[in-house]
Order: structure tokens, then sequence, then C-alpha cells
């Protein structure tokens, strides 16, 4: 869904929620910090609902240098996965960067400054093919185009809290029905509840041997 | 329909209208119909702009688009030319530039277009900009011209009458026939108005049924006609 569509619909809701008297720019303002709020309670519900995973070829061009092509500010996981020749996996635990020369567990990673280095020496990775990173990137909309990070089922939790936004900054317009502000803002808990709801984890089904 | 025939028509309306003597048709005359359709123009507007509607598509010049000279007013912009022609351009405020960071924008000041700054912004070197406005009624040159097209035919009395209430205000004729003249105009006027109301009514729209605009006063309707009426429009 995208930023725009959310914009559109929201306006949608009233007649007066026109561009003229609630700019695109200023409901995007208000979007791109609901959206944010909205995925932060969505992390709490399901820490997995946004993870994103990438695999890192190895060996790395340098070594040393690590690989810094993750974006700019992340939530990594405190675990990756290693694929080897033979296409077996297995974990690689993040460990402190004091660490890094001298790991208590291997195979193992460190993260620093959003640059992942792998520990040891360059000697001991040469089984390994690549690096499976999880993890959970900063929630951001840029343009109007682009889409949500949030999944498609949060577009009625934002519409409607968008449009009680507009509902509070605007006067009501004479020969238009007036503005329901309590039934958006109630419309919108209601939606976002739903929401969260609808992806809360049922922890007790997940093993873990370690927290 | 020309001048003449309105002023006419217009002297018609008093036994105290001498013709030639109370009004040279070629200059006051002309002027004050003039005044009279450039009036009604401007109500019209007010009520159904799109039905006074044109498009000019302006080049940049120096760093900026300069305002098409008769535009009454201006209801939206497009870019004009390039990859890009077509594409809504959205007017900001001169002191807050910034309020469609996101889309292609331009504020206004001193009767030209400047981009306000943004990254998306149309740039007056390599795009144009294409104007959807009211103008200005076409003016007759002289009393044998005809009155602008976009004025109905129909409501010819309403411009005469417009005339007439002017000559009664000219001449003191306070008591008694200005009422009868404004009460006689006023009836052509729920006309004209209703007209532009109710010409296509097919119009689906969304949002912005009252087309309030932003600005820090609205002139009433009621004042734009010779004496002022007292219908109630809005």
């Amino acid at each position: 869904v995208k930023a725009a569509t959310i914009i559109g619909l929201a306006r949608d809701e009233h007649p007066a929620f026109t561009e003229r008297f609630t700019p695109d720019g200023v409901c995007y303002n208000y979007l791109e910090q609901y959206h944010t709020l909205l995925a932060r309670k969505l992390l709490k519900a399901d820490r997995d609902a946004l993870l994103t995973i990438v695999a890192v070829p190895l060996p790395l061009a340098n070594f040393d240098a690590g690989y810094n092509a993750l974006p700019a500010r992340i939530v990594l996981e405190d675990t990756a996965f290693l694929v080897d020749s033979v296409a077996n996996r297995c974990r690689a635990q993040r460990v402190d960067g004091a660490q890094r020369h001298n790991p208590r567990v291997f195979p193992s990673f460190t993260f620093e400054n959003g640059v992942i280095y792998q520990t040891r020496t360059a000697a001991y990775w040469t089984d390994y093919t690549s690096l499976e990173l999880r993890y959970t990137p900063e929630v951001t909309i840029d343009p109007l185009t682009d889409d949500l990070v949030l999944p498609n089922d949060a577009q009625r939790a934002c519409v409607l809290a968008l449009a009680a936004f507009m509902g509070r900054r605007i006067a009501d317009r004479p020969g238009l029905p007036p503005i329901d502000r309590g039934g958006l803002a109630q419309g919108a808990a209601a939606a976002e509840a739903e929401f969260l709801l609808a992806h809360e984890k049922a922890i007790v089904s997940e093993i873990r041997e370690v927290w | 329909m020309t001048v003449q025939e309105i002023i006419t028509r217009g002297l018609s309306h008093s036994t105290k209208n001498a013709p030639s003597r109370i009004v040279d048709d070629a200059i006051e005359g002309l002027a004050i119909v003039i005044e009279a359709v450039r009036g009604l123009f401007q109500l019209g507007t007010r009520i159904n702009r799109e039905w006074f509607g044109e498009t000019l598509t302006v080049a940049g010049a120096a760093g900026a688009w300069a305002r098409p000279a008769d535009a009454e007013s201006i209801y939206r912009l497009e870019i004009g030319s390039g990859a890009r022609a077509g594409t809504k351009l959205t007017r900001v405020p001169f002191d807050d530039r910034a309020t469609e960071f996101r889309k292609p924008s331009v504020y206004a000041f001193g009767r030209a277009y400047y981009p306000s700054g943004n990254a998306l912004d149309p740039n007056p070197a390599l795009e144009s900009i294409k104007f959807f406005f009211a103008s200005e009624p076409d003016l007759p040159a002289d009393i044998n011209a005809a009155i602008d097209a976009r004025f109905p035919e129909r409501f010819r009395e309403l411009l005469a009458l417009e005339f007439a209430v002017y000559l009664a205000l000219k001449d003191e004729r306070m008591a008694g026939e200005l009422d009868h003249l404004k009460a006689e105009r006023d009836r052509w006027l729920l006309r004209y108005v209703a007209f532009l109301e109710h010409e296509d009514t097919t119009e689906v729209r969304r949002h912005d049924h009252d087309r309030a605009f932003n600005g820090p006063s609205m002139v009433p309707l009621t004042s734009l006609v010779a004496g002022g009426t007292d219908l109630k429009l809005q």
C-alpha cells in the first residue's frame, strides 16, 4: 500500500478533507509518524513481523573491512545462519565487538557501526559460501509513491488514524455533514487494535533453546 | 449582441433616459457596458469557473513563469511540457515553500510563479506550466462590437438592466425607480446565476464540494452588480 493511497482513502472519509485544507505534505508528515509508531507496536506483538533476510556471499572482498552494504539503521538479530559449500546451514552467533579476534563461540560475527565483521581470520571461514543475516530495517516511507513497510492489513488503521487527524485540523464546513471526530478516533483505535491482534504471535508455540 | 443593442435596451427602461443626452453611447455607454460585463464575469466565475475556462501554456523565463495577464481566477496548474507533462502542480504559500515538499510545487509572487525549492519542482529552463483559469471577458472595441460570447445571449436583458440601474444611480433617481429597476435586474440575475449553477449537473466530486478557497476574505457575490443586491447569494 502506498502512502498516497492511504492519504486518498482518508480523504474519502469526509468530503471536507480536501487537499486545500489538509495538504498532502501535512498528511504525509502525520502518516510517517503514525506508521513508525504502529510499526513499533507491531514489533512488540511480533518481533519477526518486519523481518528482512539478506544473504551475504562469502568470502567477502575484504575480510578486514567487513560487510557494510546494510541499510543505515537496522535492528540486527543475534543469530545469523551460515551456508557451507554443500548447502548445510548452521547458526552463527553475534558476539561483542571486543571478542572479534578471540571469540568464545565460533562461527560468530560482530556488528559495529552498521558493519558486519566475521570473527577470527579468513582462514577459518573457507568452508562457508554465504552468511544469512536477519534484521528489521528502520521503518521509513519516503516519496508518496513508496509502499508502506507495514503489512497491507495495516491500511485500515492508517487510513482511520489519518482521517481522525484531518478531522482535528479543520472546522466543519457549511453544507456538509459534521465531522464525526469521536467516531473517527474510535474507529482508528479499533482498527489498530484489530491489526495488532491479528499479528500477535502465539509465543507458546515457539520453542527456543535460549532467550 | 452588440454593445449598441445593450445600450438601446437599457435606455428603454425609463422614460427619463433621453437617448444621446444622459450618456454618450460611444464613450461612457461603452465603458458602462464593459464594466457590467466584467462584473457579471466575476460573479459567474465564483459560481461556475469552468464556464469561463481557458488554458495557456507558458514557457519559463528568467527563472519563473508569468501569470496569464487576462486570468481572473486560476484554478489548476500542470507541468505543460516534457516527460512530466500533465502532472499536477501545487501552489504553496510564498512564506511556507516546504508545504508540499514531496510533490512538484510552485509559489506565486509579483504576478509570476517560481519553483518552491523542493526536489520535484518544475524547472523554468526546461519545462512550461499549463494554466487553467477563468479569464476576463474579451472587451468590445466599440459600440458595434459583440459582447464576449461566453456571456449567454439570452441573458442580455440582465446587461441592459445593469446599464439602466447605472443610469438611475447617475441621475440620482433613488426613490421608486431605482428600486423597481434593481428588482427587475435581480430577477434576471437569479436566472443567470441559476443557469451557471445547473448548466451541467453530471459532475461527480469526491471532495471540495463547497469550492472554498484559502484567502483572508471572500467578497459577497451580492456586491458585484450595479448598486448591489439584496438577493441571498453566497
